[in-house]
């Protein structure tokens, strides 16, 4: 195992990892992913406190809206799902990670969660995508990293579509959360 | 039409041509990601 791998392992059973309730409420509404003054993370982040309130509005039914917790403070949170029933891929809606803590992989982490869980859930299909804005250098530098694609979007040259489909090896453990909040 | 970075999603079905532009960078992207699960309810 390479030391990147090992670091990824580590932090992987670091972290806690839950979906959300409306017991999270206040926590998530307090949570700070994003930098003073960019605009990218500050609508990533204002996607995070609308879902607390509005998940249903995140696609067809209700999507995994994970939280990720390092002894018992808020780190990170990734809500993902289908738009649409006939969708090619799962969409990565937003995700956050805490200004504390940036840098160290978490992200990744989650949105390797997010892929993982795409090719084990059976109502899924095999493919991860997300729009996000071409001056948003973290995740799209987090994008690259992974290998996931991206193309402009082309209907708006400020953003970009990105997509990968995803293939699952055997490899470190991942929690799966199994628990979906009941539809309203 | 412009997206909105206030709403989540790309909306692919009325955006044929993002639609379009996803399945291309599905069919020439693939990303192994390595784990293996184990279940657990949430709290």
């Amino acid at each position: 195992m390479s030391g990147a791998s090992e670091k990824a392992v580590a932090l992987l059973r670091q972290l806690d990892l839950s979906i959300y309730t409306s017991a999270d409420r206040d926590e998530v509404l307090a949570f700070k992913c994003a930098p003073i003054g960019h605009r990218p993370a500050e609508a990533a982040q204002d996607l995070i406190y609308k879902a607390t309130d509005r998940l249903g509005d995140f696609g067809s039914g209700y999507p995994y809206f994970v939280l990720a917790r390092d002894n018992g403070v808020l780190v990170g949170a990734i809500i993902f799902g289908l738009e649409h029933p006939d969708d090619p891929a799962i969409q990565i809606f937003t995700l956050g990670v805490a200004v504390t803590r940036h840098r160290e992989g978490i992200g990744t982490m989650l949105k390797k969660i997010a892929m993982a869980l795409a090719v084990s859930d059976e109502a899924f299909p095999n493919a991860v995508a997300s729009t996000v804005h071409r001056a948003n250098y973290r995740m799209n530098g987090l994008n690259d990293n992974l290998g996931i694609g991206r193309n402009q979007d082309p209907l708006d040259g400020e953003f970009y579509i990105t997509g990968a489909t995803v293939e699952l090896v055997n490899g470190p453990e991942i929690v799966r959360v199994t628990d979906r909040p009941p539809e309203d | 039409m412009a997206k909105d970075p206030k709403k989540p999603g790309l909306d692919l079905d009325s955006s044929p041509a993002r639609l379009a532009a996803l399945k291309r960078l599905l069919g020439t992207t693939v990303v192994k990601v390595e784990a293996s699960f184990t279940d657990r309810v949430s709290k």
